[in-house]
């Protein structure tokens, strides 16, 4: 399996691991609702579909990026860098 | 300036050469001065290189997994905004950290904490593509190619300076991991073990 990162290219899944659900907003860290980060903490809805993930080339170049992998092919459409503007460069 | 003491020195034995094969590979200890990243702040990317043309003219951007190389020196392009330089110039860290401003730059000198091998040879492509899962074919990850990728369990860096000229760096604590999957790898097929050298490539 090939996961295309913004930085590098396609490369062997082994290169990355995974992040987490990335369409969970965080609360405010003034936010003192116990109950709002505990949902953000620790509940996920687990969606059948596309779901936007954080995913980390941790062998490659190290950056941080968005895919969008379907949950239940595990086809990942689109992938995106965290940088301002997406560039490789800046 | 503190003595570099190079982690592999005395298990890279120059001239030992397994009686297997052709010798059609040479593994070397590459020894450099300096390995320096520079990771710039939002909008300084010109500041950094305009700052690196006043100490080492010729050390230019390279687009993403590419390396810009001067022979002596190089400058390796590693993520988003973030640069190695390598070069067999000892004083160019210290340089480095003088000429690029603290707003521009984080400056981080790495030269006691990477581990290189050369390998190099008619069979250093082929002992790299069983080494690594991206494709080495010269179209794609020719001369010039930075690509960060694990090789036998460690995460590793390999410049590839020319058709078969393959730098492979490591953490330095993967030093010993690194020399031996390096002689194992090459061992079915013959190799030497070169005299360790700087980062220039011999014609």
């Amino acid at each position: 399996m090939l996961i295309t990162c913004p930085h590098c290219g396609a490369r062997d899944r082994a290169e990355f691991t995974y992040g987490g659900d990335a369409s969970v907003p965080r609360p405010e860290l003034s936010d003192l609702d116990q109950e709002r980060w505990a949902d953000y903490v620790y509940l996920r809805t687990n969606p059948r579909g596309t779901l936007r993930e954080f995913w980390h080339h941790v062998a490659g170049c190290r950056i941080w990026f968005i895919a969008e992998r379907d949950t239940v092919s595990h086809k990942i459409s689109a992938t995106q860098a965290l940088d301002d503007d997406g560039s490789a460069e800046r | 300036m503190a003595e570099m003491r190079y982690p592999i020195a005395e298990a890279m034995e120059t001239g030992h050469a397994p009686a297997a094969g052709g010798g059609d590979i040479t593994l070397a200890e590459i020894r450099l001065g300096t390995i320096v990243q520079l990771a710039t702040f939002a909008g300084r990317r010109d500041d950094l290189f305009a700052a690196l043309a006043g100490i080492r003219p010729g050390l230019e951007p390279a687009p993403a997994c590419r390396g810009h190389d001067l022979g002596d020196a190089a400058l390796l392009t590693v993520g988003p905004a973030r640069w190695l330089v390598v070069a067999d110039d000892p004083d160019l860290a210290a340089a480095l950290a003088q000429a690029v401003a603290a707003e521009t730059a984080a400056v981080t000198d790495l030269s006691h904490a990477r581990a290189i091998v050369r390998i190099s040879g008619p069979g250093a492509a082929r002992l790299m593509q069983d080494a690594v899962a991206v494709d080495l074919d010269p179209v794609i990850n020719g001369p010039g190619a930075v690509i960060q990728t694990p090789v036998h369990h460690f995460n590793a860096l390999v410049h590839r300076r020319r058709d078969d000229v393959f730098d492979v760096y490591a953490m330095r604590s993967f030093a010993g991991p690194l020399y031996h999957w390096a002689t194992d790898a090459a061992a079915p097929v013959g190799y030497t073990i070169g005299a360790a050298a700087g980062l220039k490539v011999g014609d």
